[in-house]
């Protein structure tokens, strides 16, 4: 009975897996039919011909090689930024105890319970008064910090024992020292996930390129795909190229961090 | 022991500084002391090629004056280009659709146009010697013209002729009236060849398409969706119900459209004509010919006019266009006005290569324009097509008339019911 | 009988020595009082800067009349008064409501049985991975994707075989929805679950199998309560993902068809941009905010009866 259990539990799994999968299964299919056929075919149909112009047109249409290093110049910076403040922040708010820390944190959870387009505006004028349209500046600071990374992270170390870090103070580590020595090795797997996160979350970013962008060269992947959406038509089969295309490093990122991301720190650090 | 925390606190300031630092030294520089002016325009592969080959020589004949191009996808352009208003900011000039011209003007985020830098020395005068009067109004208030168009277009009725071919049709069968289209449909989904699944595609998810549509069927219908001055609603009228019955009774009493089969918000009902889904689609005009040469190169198809209501007129498509327009927060009107002068003049290239016509009389009657495919029959629609009336609150409105739609088309209610409600939002928002 | 002394002692215990119960870890620990300040100060800085000033010019603009040309002009409650009395608003709130509590709950709880499963099978990390994936495509092309899976001879259809309008029609164009989100976000909640799943102590697991503890016991007893801040956590992000959302149903049905899917945060985009309205949108976008709050309070308050979360 265990043993089929655990069978039925592989079994479903991949089960999911394979649901998951089958429309980005069906979007690889659309990258090598031409554009035209590619909503009237069905998902087991096989188009008139094997077609590489999509990925051909797709990287040809716009500069995309310079989309995909603002992209990423941006994730990266974004990403450090915000795994950082956020294990900071959700340390300070998890383990101290000062005044008006509560307070505080009902800042963080308006922040993320905002939508983003509701600020738009403001935080638009706000931005073009210090000058940073249209540069690296104005994509990468006003998304430095993340309330969702803070919220996540205090969640996360709730679970970190107090008795390892009164130890460490008893030992006459300042905070800063308990933060680098102990917190820091026993959150490495929500770190990683926070990482993983915050990365998507900045590559597929798109509002608020949209507004800050003023010229070609500070543009983003997803603001360049917009490129394939005229009004008259549009280009899917290259929208769908492109996209797969610039996902590749993001998935080999998360396939290579696939052992961080979901190991488990409940081993590391008890002594 | 503070004393080390301040210390390794200083530090991690002094390395976020840093990064930030060389961030701030990472930017591009600032423009050359040139005139800079900035144009958007809306996503159109040929166009856009067309428009920056149109631009590299503008600023060879101008050394002064550098033209940032930006071309934004349709569905945000306004996000876009409101927030730059509002900051205070956005381009010197912007290509933007015409229905919205009265709402633009009313909110004040365009100025007039300034006719000595456009180069017409006597003003409207002139305009009206290269443009419709109808055209000209549609970017006017009153006396004041706002916007000098900058394409014009219309919806024609396309058919499969392979399509019709295998379904037994001949030319006679071609629809003049609804009733030819639901027999010809009809039979066309009995025989169905090419992929066909529905007999006739009609817009959806596209408020704007939507409206010209049923503006165009009200006006066989011998009405219209709101009163010439465009003041006031009009859309419990008997002849806009009868059109949007009659829209909903091919939908659903004869099942020629299948609302399922799209279009969705991001495909167009020529994408489906193309992809031989539909065999009769009547929207796009002159533009889809390149659209189709391009994407569904296999489909033969004939450009036809709207069939209309038995004992109803030939009312042509509902024109509509797009306008070029100077923002007022813009600091450099006098040099975005000479430059689109100098697009305007491009009118006969721009229908050569991108299909688009500009809207002026020049390029509509020269003898490359009547060497088009399907010219005759485009020219013949324009000539008894209208634009719809100006309205302010232009985008309110077309979303109170695709709602109505949906209700009688989706949800299958009464066009009278439907419209009803219609005409009472619209009233408190046309007050 | 049995089951409860042993199941409260394993789920409280400060006992076990590594003390990851709930108990031990409510206490202060001394020596870390206002250093924290410290270890804030970045994110409320920018947090100050990025938000609360915007916010602070949302609930200012809620207060004017502006189209953006000039300044606004200064209207007291007259935009709350008007969004109030109109139907589209309350639909909007319905809708929002709605799609919150069918995109939260069972996205926290797939989430949640995806991490046991993933953690008690074997080779499975392969799983969240992958799961992952619908992340990597911007909404738009994930949208496109969906527009042909929802298509009336769409994938779904044609793959098994029924006949169901899956956007055009109003009743199940929220479900559609719906489904395209669990799609594209069951993989980041099933991370965070996994992470903390992974996190509970064998120790206590090997306890209480050797007082004879069932499997669906355990789960009971040791992972729900000690997973209570994860499940708080998604509970909250689901909430919060589905009052923001406005991306993907604004291309998917743009709202329809009528009103079914048009959420509060796409009315304020299109009250803003579309139709120009800034002071009525910020209004929309301050009730809102003031509603997720409440919501928020209501989650926290059911959450940390028993401790302090």
């Amino acid at each position: 009975m265990k043993t089929f259990a655990r069978y039925l539990n592989l079994v479903l799994l991949a089960l999911i897996t394979l649901m998951v999968l089958i429309p980005i299964l069906w979007a690889l299919k659309a990258v090598f039919t031409p554009t035209g056929e590619i909503f009237s075919t069905g998902i087991f149909d096989v188009p008139s011909r094997f077609s590489l112009e999509n990925i051909r047109n797709g990287l040809v249409t716009a500069p995309f090689l310079t989309y995909f290093k603002t992209s990423l110049v941006v994730a990266l910076i974004v990403t450090s930024s915000i795994v950082i403040t956020s294990a900071m922040a959700g340390f300070g708010f998890a383990k101290f105890h000062f005044k008006g820390k509560n307070f505080l944190f009902a800042f963080v959870i308006m922040a993320m319970l905002m939508p983003f387009q509701a600020i738009l505006i403001p935080l638009f004028i706000e931005v073009k008064y210090f000058g940073w349209l249209d540069s690296l500046k104005g994509l990468i600071i006003p998304g430095a910090v993340s309330a969702f990374g803070i919220f996540m992270m205090r969640q996360f170390m709730f679970s970190i024992p107090n008795e390892l870090i009164e130890a460490a103070l008893i030992d006459g580590c300042s905070p800063i020292r308990v933060f680098r020595q102990v917190i820091i090795p026993m959150a490495k797997s929500p770190l990683a996930a926070l990482g993983a996160l915050a990365f998507l979350s900045s590559w597929n970013n798109y509002l608020w390129p949209l507004v800050v962008v003023q010229s070609e060269s500070s543009m983003t992947i997803p603001l360049g795909l917009q490129q394939f959406r005229g009004n008259n038509a549009t280009a899917y089969g290259e929208i769908f190229a492109v996209s797969l295309i610039a996902a590749i490093p993001v998935a080999v990122l998360f396939i290579g961090m696939r052992r961080q991301i979901v190991s488990s720190f409940a081993t590391s650090g008890i002594k | 022991m503070k004393k080390s925390i301040y210390q390794t606190w200083g530090a991690t300031a002094a390395a976020f500084a840093m990064v930030s630092a060389s961030i701030i030294a990472g930017s591009p520089a600032s423009a050359a002391a040139k005139t800079t002016i900035t144009y958007w325009t809306h996503v159109n592969g040929p166009t856009n090629v067309f428009e920056k080959d149109l631009i590299a020589q503008y600023q060879r004949a101008n050394p002064t004056v550098k033209v940032n191009y930006l071309p934004v996808e349709w569905g945000v352009l306004p996000t876009k280009l409101k927030t730059s208003i509002a900051g205070g900011g956005g381009p010197d000039l912007f290509n933007f659709f015409g229905g919205y011209a009265s709402e633009l003007i009313s909110k004040k985020m365009v100025s007039p146009v300034d006719f000595s830098a456009f180069g017409l020395k006597n003003g409207k005068k002139d305009l009206l010697k290269n443009y419709l009067p109808a055209v000209v109004n549609g970017f006017s208030a009153g006396t004041t013209v706002y916007g000098i168009p900058h394409e014009v277009s219309n919806h024609v009725y396309w058919i499969n002729t392979d399509q019709f071919a295998a379904a037994g049709l001949s030319a006679a069968d071609y629809p003049k009236t609804y009733d030819d289209v639901i027999r010809v449909g009809k039979i066309l989904q009995a025989k169905p060849s090419g992929g066909l699944k529905e007999a006739l595609v009609m817009p959806q998810y596209n408020a704007i398409r939507e409206t010209l549509t049923l503006q165009m069927m009200a006006r066989q219908a011998g009405g219209s969706l709101f009163s010439a001055d465009g003041k006031k609603p009009q859309l419990d009228s008997a002849s806009v119900v009868r059109a949007l019955q009659m829209w909903g009774d091919l939908a659903n009493t004869h099942g020629l459209n299948q609302p399922a089969l799209g279009p969705t918000a991001s495909n167009y009902p020529e994408d489906l004509f193309g992809a031989g889904t539909a065999a009769m689609n009547n929207t796009g005009g002159p533009w889809v010919v390149k659209v189709m040469s391009d994407t569904y190169p296999t489909i033969k198809y004939k450009v036809l006019q709207q069939p209309t209501f038995k004992g109803g007129i030939q009312a042509g498509g509902t024109l509509y266009g797009f306008g070029l327009f100077v923002p007022s927060t813009s600091k450099q009107k006098a040099a975005a006005w000479k430059f689109a002068a100098f697009l305007q003049s491009k009118g006969q290239d721009y229908f050569d290569k991108t299909g688009v016509w500009l809207g002026d009389n020049q390029t509509f009657k020269s003898a490359a324009t009547k060497a088009y495919p399907s010219w005759s029959a485009f020219a013949t629609n324009f000539a008894a097509g209208e634009f719809l009336p100006p309205i302010v609150k232009y985008s309110e409105l077309i979303d109170v008339i695709d709602r109505a739609i949906q209700r009688v088309v989706l949800e299958k209610k009464s066009a009278s019911e439907s419209l009803a409600v219609a005409q009472s939002e619209a009233l408190l928002l046309m007050r | 009988m049995i089951e409860g002394d042993p199941k409260i002692m394993w789920a409280t215990s400060g006992k076990a020595n590594v003390s990851k119960g709930q108990g031990a870890n409510i206490q202060k620990i001394s020596g870390l009082g206002s250093s924290g300040w410290i270890f804030i100060f970045p994110v409320i800085t920018m947090l100050a800067i990025f938000f609360l000033v915007p916010l602070a010019g949302v609930i200012y603009l809620s207060l004017t009349e502006w189209s953006l040309i000039g300044s606004p002009v200064f209207s007291g409650f007259s935009n709350y008064q008007e969004i109030f009395a109109n139907p589209q608003f309350w639909s909007a709130v319905r809708v929002t409501g709605k799609l919150s509590l069918e995109m939260a709950i069972p996205g926290a709880l797939i989430a949640f049985i995806l991490a046991i499963m993933i953690n008690e099978g074997k080779k499975t990390n392969y799983v969240s991975t992958v799961l992952l994936f619908p992340l990597v495509f911007p909404s738009i092309v994930a949208v496109f994707i969906w527009e042909a899976m929802f298509k009336g001879d769409g994938i779904l259809n044609s793959f098994f075989g029924i006949n169901i309008n899956w956007v055009t029609s109003s009743s199940w164009a929220l479900p559609s929805l719906v489904l395209m989100m669990l799609w594209t976000n069951l993989g980041y909640y099933t991370i965070i679950a996994l992470a903390g799943v992974r996190d509970l102590p064998a120790e206590l697991f090997d306890a209480a199998s050797l007082d004879g503890a069932g499997y669906f016991a355990k789960i009971r007893w040791i992972t729900i309560p000690l997973m209570k801040p994860i499940l708080l956590f998604l509970l909250m992000v689901g909430t919060s993902d589905a009052l923001t959302l406005f991306i993907q149903p604004y291309l998917l049905t743009g709202g329809g068809p009528g009103d079914s899917t048009r959420t509060l945060s796409q009315l304020i985009y299109q009250t803003a941009f579309m139709y120009t309205d800034i002071g009525k949108a910020s209004a929309i976008a301050v009730t809102l905010l003031l509603a997720a709050l409440v919501v928020a309070g209501l989650q926290f308050r059911v959450f940390s009866k028993d401790r302090e979360i």
